[in-house]
Formats: C-alpha cells, sequence, structure tokens
C-alpha cells in the first residue's frame, strides 16, 4: 500500500536526505519511495545538504547529527543553516541517541517546522511519515522518547506529583507536537476531553497556553526540561 | 737541613744583630709552609722548593760575626741571594700544581736567569772580591782567586743590569697572573703574585742600597732597616701560601660537608657545585645507564667552546657530566677536589635522580594508558555507530519498507535484503569483537591467534620451541603480546611492501616477540602515538619494547614481557 502524502495542495511530500551513512541514507530512501515520499535528493554531508536545498527546494530536509567532518553536531548546526536560507522549509532531524542538549539548541533557535527523532522510528512507517506532515506543516515533531526521558526526570517532584496518569499522558503527547485531534486520536478520546485535560494540565503546572501549537508545545516542554525547578 | 740551618740564624741573631731576627722569623714561616703543603702531592715541589728556601735562608746567615773565620763569610755572601731563585717557580705558579707555567718557554729563561743571578754572578763576585778593596782586617779568609776591583765593579753592574731586567720581567709575569684571575683562584692567586711583586721589591731595595750608600744617597744606618724590611718580606711569601694552604684546607672539608648534605638531590648537588667552583653557569646531568628509548644519547657530549666538560665515574657505573664555564680549569686542583667529592655523593644523587625520572615516567605511562583507553572507548563508539548500527537501522528501513510491500514477489525480494543486510550488520559486529579480544586467542591460545593475525601470506611466523613447554602464559601478557604483535604488524603492512616476519618464544623468564619488515624504516618512538601506546603496554608488564629503524633498512620492534611477574594486572 502506497500512500501518498499531502503537503497542502495534493502533491507528494518532496524531502532531501542528508546522512554520511550510505547503506542507511539509500535504505531511507527507498523506505520513503515506497511510502509515497518524493526523495529529491540525497546527499552526504553538511554542505551538499544547503545546496540540494536552495536547488530543490523541499518541503522537509531530513538530516543525520552526525556527519564529516566533526561526526559530532554538524546535523544540528546544518538544520539552523536550512533554516536560515528557506525558513520555509521544515527541518527533521535524526539521531541516534537522545541529547537534550541538541534538541534545547534546536528548539531554541527554530520557532516552527522542525522535529526531532530517533532512527529507530525507521521502524515506525506512519509515525515517521506523520512527523514528516507535521514538519513539513510548520509543527513540531519530537520522538516520544525525548519526551519520556523529560517526563522520566521530573516525574516525582513538585507540580507533576499533582497529574493524574491520563493527564500526564496527555502532557507527553503534547510536548511530542501533537494537536488535540492528534492526543484524541492517540488515546481514543474525544477532542472536547483531549481539551479538558490539556487544560487541567496547564493550570496545574501554572503554565500559559500560549494560542497557537507550537507555543504550547515548547511551553510544556521549557516545563519538562527545567530540572532543577 | 732544614733544622741545621737554623743554627747559623740562631748564632746571628745572638751573636750579631737584632735585625737578622727577621731572617730567623722568614726562615720558620718557610719552613712550617713547606711542611704544611708537603702532604699535598700537586705542590710537594713546591714544598721542597720552600724548606730549601728556608735552608738557604739560614746558610745567608753565615755572613754574621759569630763565623768570622775560615770561609764562612764568603759562604754566606754567596748564597745569600739563593732563597730567591728558590721562591721563584713557587711565585710564578702556586697555587696551580708544580710544573704547571714553570715548564713555559719564558718563564724557564727567567728561572734560568735568575740561579745565574743568584748563583752564578755572585760566584764570580765572591772569586774577584779582595777584603783589601775596602780595608777589611778581620780574622774571615776570603778566596780571592783573582782580585781585580775594576773587573768585580763590572760584573756587579752586570748583576744590578741583570736584576733590574729579571725584577721586571718577573713583576710582569705577576701583574698578569694578578689581572688573569679569576673564579674560585682570583683571592689566591692574587695573595701569591701580590706577595711576589712585593718581595722583588723588597729585593731590589736590599740590593741597591749599598750602592746608594756609596753614591750618598743613603746613609750607611739605614741599610739594617732595609735588610729589616727585605726578611720581613721574605716572610710575607711563605705567609701568603700558608693562609693558601689553610684555605684550601678549610674549604675541602667545607666542600665535603656541604656535598655530602646536599646528596640525594641533583639540584642541591649542582648548587654546592655552582658556589665551589664560582660558576652560575655549571650543569650537572646524569647519564643514563642505558639508552632508553628516547634515544638518550651516552657518553660525555662534546665541549662546547668556552666550556668544560666533565665525566663523573661512581663505582656503581653510575656517571654525571659535568659542564661548566672554561675557568673552573684554572683551577684545576679545586676542580678535582670537588668532582673527587662529588663522585662519593654520586650514585646516591643518581638513584634520586632515576628515581624521580622513574616516577614522572610511571606517571606520565599511566596517563597516556588511561587516556588510551579512553580513545579507544571512543573508537568502539564511533564503529559501533558508524558500523553495525546503521546496518541494523538499514535492516529496520528494508523490514519496514517490506510491510509496504504490494505483492508475495515483492514481499520475498524486500525481506531477501533485509536478510542480507542482517548479515553484513552480523559481519561488521564479529570484525568489531575481533578487534576488542579475538575469540581465537582466548579459545586456542597465542600461536594460534598469531598464525590468523600473519596468515594474509605476507607474513611469516616462527614460533620457538619454547612456547610448547607446558605452562600457560599469564593472560595478560599472551593478550599484550597478541596486540602488539598485531599492531606492529599492521604498522608493517601499512608501511613497507616486502615480507614481514614475525618471531614468537618464551623462557622461564620471558615471552619474546620481534616483528620485522623490509621496509623504509625511519620509525621513531614520540612522546605520543602509536609505538608509545605499544610501549606502554609493555611497560604496563614490567616489559620493554625496543624499535629499531634506521632509515632505509626495514624496521624491527622487539617485545620482552617478564613472564614470572606482574602477570597479576
Amino acid at each position: 500500500m502506497t500512500r501518498a502524502i499531502p503537503n497542502g495542495d495534493g502533491r507528494p511530500l518532496r524531502v532531501v536526505l542528508a546522512d554520511d551513512s550510505g547503506i542507511f541514507r539509500e535504505g531511507l530512501r527507498l523506505l520513503l519511495e515506497a511510502a509515497g515520499v518524493s526523495v529529491e535528493a540525497v546527499v552526504g554531508d553538511a554542505a551538499a545538504l544547503l545546496e540540494e536545498v536552495r536547488a530543490s527546494e523541499p518541503d522537509v530536509a531530513v538530516v543525520d547529527v552526525r556527519m564529516p567532518p566533526s561526526h559530532t553536531d554538524e546535523g544540528i548546526r546544518a538544520a539552523l543553516a536550512v533554516k536560515e536560507i528557506r525558513p520555509d522549509v521544515g527541518v527533521l532531524v535524526l539521531s541516534t541517541y537522545v541529547q537534550p542538549g541538541w534538541i534545547a539548541a534546536l528548539l531554541d533557535a527554530i520557532p516552527n517546522g522542525v522535529g526531532y527523532l530517533l532512527k529507530d522510528r525507521v521502524d515506525d512507517v506512519d509515525g515517521l511519515l506523520e512527523a514528516l506532515g507535521r514538519v513539513a506543516g510548520g509543527g513540531i515533531a519530537l520522538d516520544p522518547e525525548v519526551v519520556t526521558t523529560f517526563v522520566a526526570a521530573r516525574r516525582h517532584t513538585g507540580p507533576m506529583a499533582r497529574l493524574t496518569d491520563r493527564e500526564r499522558d496527555v502532557l507527553s503527547l503534547l510536548a511530542e507536537g501533537r494537536s488535540n485531534a492528534g492526543i484524541a486520536a492517540s488515546l481514543q478520546l474525544s477532542v472536547k476531553t483531549v481539551e479538558g485535560h490539556v487544560a487541567s494540565v496547564f493550570r496545574a503546572l501554572d503554565l500559559h497556553d500560549g494560542g497557537s501549537d507550537n507555543r504550547r508545545v515548547k511551553a510544556a516542554l521549557a516545563f519538562l526540561a527545567a530540572r532543577s525547578s | 737541613m732544614v733544622l741545621v740551618a737554623l743554627v747559623p740564624s740562631v748564632l746571628a741573631v745572638v751573636g750579631d744583630s737584632w735585625v737578622r731576627l727577621g731572617s730567623l722569623v722568614a726562615q720558620l714561616v718557610l719552613a712550617a709552609s713547606g711542611v704544611l703543603l708537603w702532604p699535598d702531592p700537586e705542590h710537594r715541589r713546591h714544598a721542597g722548593l720552600l724548606l730549601a728556601a728556608s735552608a738557604a735562608v739560614g746558610m745567608s746567615n753565615l755572613d754574621s760575626r759569630p763565623f768570622e773565620l775560615g770561609y764562612w763569610i764568603e759562604v754566606g755572601l754567596w748564597v745569600q741571594w739563593v732563597p730567591a731563585a728558590l721562591l721563584l717557580p713557587v711565585l710564578v705558579e702556586h697555587p696551580e700544581p708544580a710544573g704547571a707555567r714553570s715548564a713555559e718557554g719564558g718563564v724557564r729563561w727567567l728561572i734560568a736567569g735568575m740561579w745565574v743571578w743568584a748563583i752564578g754572578l755572585p760566584l764570580v763576585r765572591v772569586l774577584t772580591w779582595d777584603p783589601a778593596f775596602n780595608g777589611y782586617e778581620g780574622p774571615a779568609e776570603w778566596f780571592s782567586v783573582y782580585p781585580s776591583l775594576p773587573f768585580h765593579e763590572a760584573v756587579s753592574y752586570a748583576w744590578l743590569g741583570l736584576l733590574a731586567v729579571l725584577a721586571s720581567w718577573f713583576t710582569v709575569v705577576c701583574v698578569r697572573r694578578w689581572r688573569g684571575a679569576s673564579g674560585t683562584m682570583r683571592g689566591t692567586v692574587r695573595l701569591v703574585s701580590g706577595a711576589g711583586i712585593l718581595l722583588a721589591l723588597g729585593l731590589v731595595l736590599r740590593v741597591i742600597a749599598p750602592y746608594a750608600v756609596r753614591f750618598g744617597l743613603l746613609t750607611r744606618d739605614r741599610l739594617d732597616t732595609l735588610d729589616l724590611a727585605h726578611n720581613v718580606l721574605l716572610a710575607l711569601v711563605p705567609l701568603a701560601l700558608l693562609l693558601v694552604g689553610l684555605r684550601s684546607a678549610a674549604r675541602r672539608g667545607a666542600v665535603v660537608e656541604r656535598l655530602l648534605s646536599a646528596a640525594g638531590d641533583p639540584d642541591a648537588v649542582q648548587e654546592v657545585l655552582r658556589h665551589e667552583l664560582d660558576d652560575p653557569t655549571l650543569r650537572l646531568t646524569f647519564v643514563e645507564r642505558e639508552a632508553t628509548l628516547e634515544g638518550h644519547e651516552t657518553g660525555a657530549p662534546a665541549s662546547k667552546p668556552g666550556r668544560v666538560t666533565r665525566t663523573l665515574a661512581a663505582r656503581d657505573g653510575a656517571t654525571a657530566v659535568i659542564d661548566a664555564d672554561a675557568r673552573v680549569a684554572l683551577d684545576p686542583v679545586g676542580l678535582r677536589l670537588v668532582l673527587a667529592a662529588t663522585a662519593v655523593v654520586l650514585a646516591n644523587t643518581r638513584l634520586t635522580a632515576e628515581r624521580a625520572a622513574h616516577l614522572a615516567e610511571l606517571e606520565a605511562s599511566r596517563t597516556r594508558i588511561v587516556e588510551a583507553g579512553e580513545a579507544r572507548r571512543r573508537d568502539l563508539e564511533r564503529d559501533l555507530h558508524d558500523g553495525a548500527q546503521q546496518h541494523l537501522l538499514t535492516v529496520a528501513t528494508t523490514i519496514s519498507r517490506a510491510r509496504l510491500a504490494t505483492g508475495t514477489e515483492q514481499l520475498d525480494s524486500t525481506l531477501d535484503e533485509a536478510r542480507s543486510q542482517l548479515s553484513a550488520a552480523m559481519e561488521e559486529l564479529r570484525r568489531l569483537a575481533r578487534g576488542i579480544h579475538p575469540a581465537v586467542l582466548s579459545q586456542a591460545g597465542l600461536v594460534p591467534a598469531l598464525e590468523a593475525l600473519t596468515a594474509g601470506g605476507d607474513a611469516e611466523l616462527v614460533a620457538g620451541p619454547g612456547l610448547n613447554v607446558d605452562g600457560q602464559l599469564p593472560q595478560a601478557v599472551e593478550s599484550t603480546a597478541y596486540f602488539v604483535v598485531a599492531e606492529a604488524v599492521t604498522n608493517a603492512r601499512k608501511h613497507s611492501a616486502g615480507r614481514i616476519r614475525v618471531e614468537v618464544d618464551r623462557d622461564d623468564q620471558a615471552l619474546r616477540a620481534s616483528v620485522s619488515d623490509d621496509g623504509g624504516g625511519g620509525a621513531r618512538v614520540g612522546p605520543a602515538g602509536g609505538l608509545r601506546g605499544l610501549v606502554d603496554r609493555a611497560q604496563a608488564l614490567g616489559g620493554t619494547l625496543d624499535v629499531s629503524s634506521p632509515p632505509g633498512q626495514g624496521t624491527t620492534v622487539r617485545l620482552e614481557l617478564p613472564v614470572t611477574r606482574g602477570h597479576s594486572r
């Protein structure tokens, strides 16, 4: 079954892949193409990525964190550079590890259309496509593992203790970047119920629902990431 | 002889004039300084000259009233200048060792001239004198072999002229020594040459005094005063030498004491040497007993211009090199004394220096081992991340793709892809595991592991008979040997196109392995890097690693690991 991912006007989603591992890059390209994504180019480093972004104007740039020359955080810097030259192109960073520092740097600098996924997500095509779609649409997509790490660090302290299990699930999904509808679908609840949970979470944590989806995601993440408070 | 010579002096003081007391004092001081100097072999000749001068001073007192019989007065008059000739060599070279300067051409002529003046011409004067010339009517007898007043006068003036020449010459020599004096010897040299100049002055005054009287420049009663002054000056010389001797004796004790209290601390010993030899630029370095891997130079380095180097050897074979300003050689006796004392504390000090160096090296190698381990873990993570992880993730993408497959055929081919990607991942993991610890090493032992290592066809393994003997090698020794050989073989493959030869054998004491190639050579153990890491691994087990790699002649890495100790690590 091949799904066409809508990018607003019905065309298939157009992406550029950057990863220094040739075999993984190739595997991911085959997978995305099988899933109906149009892979415009695959490249091995940050400079080539920027060139391809300029040339083919993709919806999303999928970027590996560790790339040459130093194999540390080239992908994070490449993502920021992509946003600098083409603010409307979404960037989805793929990484082998949950690195809170990189995630914070990414979310601090980029207001919308950004994501951070573990490479492990390639085993879940639907999740991968959903994240791509969300980032392409200007939203935020964080790996559940990342959010779990944040939540785990906060679980037993302060205001978090006041949340019910359900509310904690809602907070996690919200921090992943999901909309109320997305959360509702994921937890098999009605959107109205989710709205109620979200409101009570924000009250309990004394956060302000900034209005737009992205701002409330960032508010939730900022709360989760601030471990010492 | 020296004691016998006291007789005329004592008699002269008693029976002639108290003025003779001056010469008695000079005689005694000369004798005392001669005796004091005698035990020093360097200066024994000077001591002999001083004792002879003492005796000669006594003999010169034969010209006094108690000896106014026979030819005694004549003999006394003849030998009265001999002390000056005897003292001359001492004055131009002490405290340098006897013969240091008197052998020089110019000084030899000066000394020869002095003997002509002191004993040759006086003999002629004595033989040509007749007491009738000045109306002497005493009981003494005179040689009067060729009494001729004009001839006597002529010889006398020649004698005066020769003295003028010799005294000026001697003064020049003394002034030069005075000005050239430096280092520890400055004071001593100046003391001796200053005393020499004064003595020359006194001698000249005493010789010309009678002529001054004759020409009415001086009254006769002043002669005694001059005579006394001369004798006092004569006593100054041995006094100066006495002082020198006492100073050096005191210094000898102090040097040994200071060095002993500094023993064990190389810096402190160097400081004492700097002080004692008065050279702040002096450096004391210890020479390694064996050349270490950094290629420490053995033996003494060549002296630079203006510097002297001396190599010291202690009984245990320890050696040290002293590099100092060339002027310390101006005091060879002092230098030798200080060096001899230093040799005593050398072994002790060297041990301290070695221990400090060893500790520093131990600490450095420990740090390097930790860092190497850290780097190894980083590399492992990198290998895992870039290799096996990416392979497995690719398998995951392919399986995901299989779920999107339409139709059995597409599904089958995608799953086939996944299976081959999975075996690539497995192979990658196996390769990595082999790098961490080859299974063949733990299961079959060192020789089969080395056989696998050298199986490429470009290497030859020679396993010695000692390896077949029973007795398990300590595990750490086995794996260190394996990794060192593996690394050396990898290096050899990288740098040489030729054959690689691996030899390994063991006995009760040690496991020895060598890896040689016929490549370009020129390998070096740097402060960091691959070879240094191998040295560290070998040393961690109490072993050694030598690299011999002359340019153009191939490289041989030799490993030796003790099998009897250190294997618990």
